[in-house]
């Protein structure tokens, strides 16, 4: 029900202990470190200790260093071999001390990473020489069928010798140049083509060379030279090809050793997460301090355990001396909350908002219930709530999700509760298949009744923002501020319920003395609410002006109120978005193949529309609750408890 | 008579066309920016893509919207006769969610795509990027409402 107290933690021990006691508090995991410049704040004029740990530092680096050479081995499995791990698996299990103990084979196991990654190597080679015979192949077919090997295509004593292209479109207007010099002794072989240029193969006497120049010139004749190459080109690319089917095979050879590792894939993660947890350890003793011999940790401890805490490590270690302190009044701890278990999973909702600050109320009991309500007429369908609260307990048995993944579904197998029981009392099952069969709504029919719905809905909206008031009356109370309690909420609430009895009485067709009784209540609220919210300011002007403004504020009590109307809005959209699914099953099933469409059409249409209201319903109930629930008493801003402990990747804790 | 029913018609159809763009746009905008998060970083798939659905919604509320007007006018079973006043009383009451969705969609869309920047930069902020891009919806549902309230109460 609240924000667990905490206890500030200052704990020496000695240098050679160090890793020990941290590795005690790690598998305690109730301790959380404070980061430097937490540790800065509040103590001035305390002569700050040497935090520099190069031994620490570099076991830190190292890890790093072997974490990311295990990572790209574990991707470079995924390359070869896909892990079959769907997002709805969980993760296998391992006792902490199974876990450690892989620490001791590390070097064997980053011996295979080793080995695989100079595999990878090999094989990018492999790739680096394919691709250059594959440029070489590319290079060397429009020349096949020249059958002379390209080193000889040289000058002879009487003869120039050139191989060359031109561009495609000239070759017709090229030949006919060369054809004009028919008499001479030139030879021209035409032969294949690349994408943009035809090649020729050109002998002719030297006593040309003048003619031959111009017209090459001409046509922008581009001489190709084969430096590098001998043999035909045919037999290059014979060579070529075989080559490529010689690095085919070694690839597959390298990759079956590769496919072989992959066996030993459970050892890599094992150590993987063990390092991850040691290099969580050398990042924590990046913020101790040390003296000659000793070191000091400075911590957050939640104060029910830190008797435990402290037992547990004194008798444990000899040298030791841990002293608990109460967190100084201004000072910030970080922040745990404990609620019970219908309420906790709430606890996500407000902390995709903001962690409650250490100083305040934890909001998540108030919050639940409306919560849970809300989501419950957003969906507004028995069918559907049946549906979804047996899929979520099949998830939350079945699958043991942890953290936020368990929080969220938590949530909406709660919300799913209600979704059921507003479905029942509005009439809503599969849409309006209940209306079909003849099941009545408990209540009555939103969609036949609107207005009546609507009034429901802002009914709801006063009642939650009441209770958001209340909340904060209740906190001025708690820390003695009477007053203010009745200032600041009691007299809103005499104003607004006035307003409402005057305004909405008379509509409700309630007695006119109710309407009477509202009137005098909302003028008394006013006049109190003038008199009383100035009350800080300094001159009776300003006291009066801050006042009279006050009164604006009914605008926004206005505007909060008609937010509610999304409950109708949503409530209609599920509603509706059912119905079509089963008249478009209706009109598909005529015939006995019609029936099997219509199956199909149903069971598809009413998933969807579950899928996407439940994504609707979350994040509307959730605005009302930021907005205008958290909007009359809720701070925020605090810092989620992150206690050293065993954080891993592949595999859970056995506890 | 006829012209009653052409107008009614067009009026849930531009319901669905004009909040239908909206929200292609919306949501095709958020999904450019959600795509490149997810490619810098992959583990935040979940908070960006539901930023990104969020401009979808209203697509929905016109086909709603388009849904109970075929209701009332008997377009699924029996058709009602409608003059041409109450054609275009219908057709009236379509456009809250025409043109609130197409504007709201896409607009919604903007700020979706600012949130999944944020979100991109700081993960922890996904909540809050949530509840900007929702505040934009609030006036395509409150279109939504009028529209319904606006058909419910025409009478034929």
């Amino acid at each position: 029900m609240a924000v667990i107290e905490m206890k500030k933690v200052i704990l020496v021990g000695m240098q050679d202990e160090k890793e020990d006691i941290l590795k005690a508090i790690q598998s305690m995991g109730n301790l959380e470190i404070m980061g430097i410049e937490e540790q800065g704040e509040g103590q001035d004029g305390e002569e700050t200790l040497d935090m520099v740990w190069e031994e620490d530092l570099r076991a830190m680096a190292e890890a790093e260093a072997q974490l990311s050479k295990l990572e790209f081995t574990l991707e470079l499995f995924n390359r070869y071999k896909p892990l079959k791990r769907g997002i709805f698996d969980v993760k296998p299990q391992v006792e902490a001390r199974e876990l450690l103990e892989t620490l001791d084979s590390r070097d064997e196991i980053l011996k295979i990473a080793d080995q695989c990654r100079s595999l990878e190597e090999e094989l990018s080679e492999l790739a680096l020489r394919e691709n250059r015979l594959y440029s070489t192949i590319g290079q060397m077919e429009p020349w096949m069928s020249l059958d002379i090997p390209l080193d000889r295509i040289e000058d002879t004593l009487t003869t120039r010798v050139i191989a060359g292209t031109v561009d495609r479109g000239a070759v017709h207007r090229f030949l006919d140049a060369i054809d004009a010099l028919a008499e001479e002794p030139i030879f021209v072989q035409e032969l294949g083509e690349t994408r943009e240029d035809t090649c020729f193969f050109i002998v002719y006497h030297k006593s040309l060379e003048g003619d031959v120049q111009s017209i090459l010139n001409e046509f922008a004749f581009n001489r190709t030279s084969f430096g590098g190459f001998s043999g035909t080109a045919q037999r290059i690319v014979a060579g070529s090809r075989e080559e490529l089917r010689e690095i085919s095979r070694s690839r597959d050879d390298i990759v079956g050793e590769i496919i072989e590792f992959t066996d030993l894939r459970p050892q890599l993660e094992l150590l993987y997460d063990a390092l991850l947890i040691e290099l969580d350890r050398y990042r924590a003793i990046q913020n101790l301090e040390k003296t000659h011999s000793t070191f000091v940790l400075k911590g957050w401890v939640p104060a029910e355990q830190s008797d435990e805490f402290v037992t547990t490590l004194g008798k444990e270690f000899k040298d030791i001396y841990i002293k608990l302190q109460d967190p100084d009044p201004d000072e910030d701890f970080p922040v745990a909350l404990d609620n019970p278990p219908l309420v906790s999973p709430f606890e996500m909702v407000t902390n995709l908002y903001s962690t409650p600050n250490p100083r305040e109320l934890d909001p998540n009991a108030a919050m639940a219930p409306f919560f849970a309500v809300f989501f419950g007429i957003m969906m507004g369908d028995a069918g559907y709530g049946l549906i979804m609260a047996l899929g979520t307990y099949w998830f939350l048995r079945k699958m043991k999700p942890k953290d936020n993944t368990k929080k969220l579904v938590s949530v909406i197998f709660i919300g799913s509760i209600f979704t059921f029981i507003w479905g029942a009392i509005f009439g809503g099952w599969f849409g309006n298949a209940g209306e079909l069969l003849g099941i009545p709504p408990l209540w009555f029919n939103p969609s036949a009744e609107p207005i009546k719905m609507l009034v429901f809905c802002f009914a709801m909206g006063v009642l939650h923002i009441f209770a958001g008031i209340g909340v904060n009356a209740y906190v001025n109370i708690r820390k003695g501020r009477i007053l203010d309690a009745i200032f600041d909420q009691g007299l809103w609430y005499v104003f607004y319920i006035g307003l409402i009895l005057w305004l909405a009485g008379g509509m409700a067709g309630l007695d006119p003395t109710f309407s009477q009784v509202g009137k005098i209540m909302t003028i008394v609220g006013a006049v109190g609410l003038v008199l009383t919210q100035g009350r800080d300011k300094d001159n009776i002007f300003a006291k009066f002006f801050s006042g009279l403004l006050s009164l604006y504020d009914v605008t926004g009590f206005l505007s909060d109120v008609l937010s509610y109307s999304r409950l109708f809005a949503l409530a209609l959209t599920t509603g509706v978005i059912g119905t079509v699914i089963n008249q478009l099953g209706i009109m598909a099933g005529k015939t006995w193949y019609g029936w099997i469409l219509a199956a199909a059409v149903l069971i598809g249409g009413h998933v969807f529309n579950i899928a996407i209201n439940v994504l609707g319903a979350f994040v509307h109930t959730s605005r009302l609750q930021y907005i205008e629930f958290y909007g009359k008493f809720y701070q925020g801003g605090g810092r989620l408890f992150k206690p050293l402990g065993m954080r891993t990747k592949y595999r859970d804790i056995k506890k | 008579m006829e012209l009653g029913l052409i107008l009614a018609i067009s009026g849930g159809a531009l319901a669905v066309i004009l909040a239908g763009i909206g929200s292609v746009l919306g949501v095709a905008m958020a999904g450019q920016a959600a795509a490149g998060v997810v490619a810098e970083d992959p583990d935040k798939f979940g908070s960006v893509l539901l930023l990104q659905a969020l401009p979808g919604t209203q697509g929905i509320y016109g086909m709603l919207i388009a849904f109970i007007l075929m209701g009332k006018i008997g377009l699924l079973g029996t058709p009602v006769p409608i003059t041409t006043a109450q054609g275009w009383q219908l057709f009236a009451a379509c456009m809250p969610i025409a043109i609130m969705g197409l504007l709201s969609a896409i607009y919604q869309g903007r700020t979706a795509l600012a949130a999944i920047a944020m979100v991109a930069k700081r993960g922890e902020t996904s909540g809050k990027g949530l509840t900007m891009t929702v505040m934009v919806e609030t006036y395509a549902v409150l279109a939504l409402l009028a529209s319904i309230l606006m058909i419910n109460g025409i009478q034929l």
